[in-house]
């Protein structure tokens, strides 16, 4: 029997369709009853801790797993669904072939084809995977990375940063935010995410101390050697800055500042590498 | 050549020894540095590590031992890369440097505009330049393909993360402002502050949002379509240049690896035909000598807009004799002239002078040619070696060729 060309295209529509009904209306519907006790004993019992987290909360980590794998497969069933077309097949083998009247390039040899399909997919692969279990911000593979800058939805206030200062060997003294060329060789970035990783850690007290130490301690050192034409300084204070955010920006040179460790020149503690 | 170029200029002034003074509080390895682990070495090492990077990124960009500096340039490139990237932060424009490094390094790169292919074309003057082959085609679609991959999981990690919140939500205008934080965003402060404007017209925020994630999914397209090359690229390069330009963070580096989607054949192309074809320089030479013919071939590879006529004066004189009536043959065998496209006959030192200027890759050194004292001592050593070849198995012939 021979199959009519828009039958897998209807088919496929259909079991789209049936695909995001679930994600969407179905499959939230359900969890809403699980969770208000009605419904299946298995999902039920999936839901645990729901007197503590609303329906809601369930819905949207259904839907924050759902979607990707949802999107994943409508984008192979449109793939596969426009290959299934025999005038595209043949679009796409003549593509690949050579003009009449172009010169026909050579192969590289055996040996380098297999080099470069390894190096091809290694990257390829190791990129996917990457993509697929989408390790925490800080935990990827370098050089592999699913790079999910400005991926998150940002809150608009406040705006909260770790920040380091000096404190000048003035009278008075003065403090100076720590940047550029007083903090080589970190640029901000990574000095800030530093701070947030050390502050976080389970000994925060004895990281923070060594790493406010040892920025000091490179502070003067290039100073001395002329690197930066900073002042001398007599402490370095870490702060959690907060900018309650207007749509100006005009609120960006009075953040509220909350010291969260210092570190004194006069008093270095030892190093702890 | 000019991506190991672009890669000199960038990380010359970079220190990476200054990582071997930096406290082990701050040392968490990521990666392959996790991986293979890999120590952040001693401030000499890593001082010689870093100087040999650079010597090998020079030596890359001039093409000299291609495939070992290249090689090399990966090597050490990559150590000297993921060190910073385990203190703190991961900067995602430095990743494609390695796979830019890798790809390269694979290839035959030193094929094409290189020292190693005119030292090449002067041991082996009968090859042809670069033959047609896919061993110069695959690195291109490498980069293609990886920076659509990148591109493709930056707009996947925006959905899978943020849903179209990205689009449908202030986000991209909550970015603009932060942005323009100061200390608030480490990552450096936008060129302009235009972010805040933008920030005021949700619906352009929006818009941009949509654009970008568009842009960013459809990137794998351009290795198939002609079309996509032409839209997607330039679309995804504005939208790095806006996030340099409204946002701050700079991908300079990144942008290093557009080099591979210029279409650098069609330009030389075009650039061929609009050379003019009467306005070409005839550069006259013994066609029975090995060393003119080495010199012939190196001129031939540096000449990529076709501005030299090559017209061998030993087979080609009836015809030579016939255009340039003045010249003799015995003086264009026993000197190299170049008749220029005005007419002007050059012999020997002064004939190179003039071809420098037709030709492209020698222009940085034409002027040099004109520094008094350059052209005497030229002269003199073009005498030395035209009497030298003449001794050394090169006599010159008596008489035509031809019949």
């Amino acid at each position: 029997m021979r199959i009519p060309r828009w039958l897998p295209v209807v088919l496929f529509g259909v079991a789209i369709a049936l695909l995001w009904t679930i994600v969407e209306v179905v499959a939230p519907a359900a969890i809403r009853s699980a969770h208000s006790g009605r419904g299946p004993l298995a999902l039920r019992n999936a839901l645990s801790g729901r007197d503590v987290h609303p329906a809601s909360h369930y819905v949207a980590v259904w839907r924050h797993r759902a979607r990707p794998a949802a999107v994943a497969v409508t984008v192979v069933g449109l793939v596969a669904a426009t290959l299934s077309s025999v005038a595209v097949r043949r679009r796409i083998a003549r593509a690949l072939v050579p003009r009449a009247g172009s010169p026909a390039a050579s192969l590289p040899p055996p040996g380098r084809r297999a080099a470069v399909t390894c190096l091809a997919l290694g990257f390829a692969g190791g990129s996917l995977i990457e993509l697929a279990i989408d390790p925490p911000y800080r935990g990827e593979h370098w050089p592999f990375s699913q790079y999910r800058m400005y991926s998150e939805t940002p809150r608009r206030s406040p705006l909260v940063g770790r920040r380091l200062f000096g404190v000048t060997a003035e009278d008075p003294a003065r403090e100076i935010p720590l940047q550029g060329a007083y903090i080589r060789p970190f640029d901000g970035p990574r000095l800030a995410i530093s701070f947030d990783r050390l502050d976080q850690a389970p000994d925060r007290e004895r990281l923070l101390t060594a790493a406010l130490a040892d920025c000091l301690r490179r502070y003067e050192l290039r100073r001395a050697r002329g690197a930066h034409a900073g002042p001398r300084l007599e402490a370095l204070r870490l702060y959690r800055l907060t900018w309650n955010v207007d749509d100006r920006a005009s609120t960006r040179d009075s953040p509220g500042k909350e010291l969260i460790w210092e570190v004194q020149a006069s008093n270095p503690p030892t190093r702890s590498r | 050549m000019l991506f190991f170029a672009l890669m000199v200029v960038f990380f010359a002034r970079r220190d990476y020894a200054g990582w071997a003074d930096v406290s082990r509080v701050f040392w968490k390895p990521v990666g392959i540095v996790a991986l293979l682990r890999l120590p952040v070495l001693p401030q000499p090492a890593l001082a010689a590590f870093s100087v040999a990077w650079k010597a090998l990124l020079v030596l890359s960009a001039l093409g000299i031992f291609t495939r070992i500096s290249t090689a090399g340039a990966f090597l050490l490139g990559t150590y000297l890369i993921g060190i910073p990237e385990s203190f703190g932060k991961i900067h995602h424009a430095d990743a494609i440097l390695v796979w830019a490094m890798a790809t390269l390094a694979l290839s035959r790169s030193g094929d094409g505009w290189s020292v190693d292919a005119l030292m090449r074309a002067a041991r082996r003057p009968e090859l042809p330049s670069t033959p047609r082959s896919g061993e110069y085609t695959w690195p291109i679609r490498m980069m293609w393909l990886v920076m659509s991959i990148i591109f493709f999981s930056a707009g996947v990690s925006k959905l899978r993360h943020g849903g179209l919140a990205f689009v449908t939500s202030d986000a991209l205008a909550t970015h603009f402002i932060h942005s323009n934080y100061g200390l608030g965003r480490p990552a450096g402060a936008p060129l302009v502050d235009w972010g805040l404007w933008f920030a005021h017209h949700p619906v352009l925020c929006r818009a941009m949002g949509a654009g970008s994630l568009l842009f960013e999914l459809a990137l794998p397209l351009a290795l198939f379509s002609r079309w996509a090359r032409r839209l997607v690229v330039p679309g995804v390069f504005s939208l790095q240049l806006g996030i340099t330009f409204l946002m701050g963070p700079d991908f300079l580096r990144f942008a290093f690896c557009y080099l591979f989607w210029v279409p650098w054949e069609k330009i030389g192309v075009a650039l061929k035909k609009s050379t003019d074809t009467k306005n070409r320089h005839q550069f006259l030479y013994d066609g029975s000598c090995g060393l003119c013919q080495k010199t012939v071939a190196v001129v031939r590879r540096l000449d990529v807009l076709d501005r030299i006529v090559f017209r061998d004066a030993l087979r080609d004189w009836p015809a030579i004799r016939t255009e340039f009536p003045t010249l003799s043959q015995e003086a264009c065998l026993e000197n190299m002239h170049v008749v220029t496209a005005s007419g002007r006959v050059e012999t020997g030192f002064d004939a190179y002078r003039a071809i420098s200027w037709s030709l492209p890759l020698l222009w940085p050194i034409a002027p040099l040619l004109y520094v008094p004292l350059v052209p005497a001592v030229g002269r003199r050593v073009y005498a030395a070696v035209a009497r030298g070849r003449h001794r050394g198995g090169c006599p010159v012939p008596t008489r035509s060729a031809a019949p």
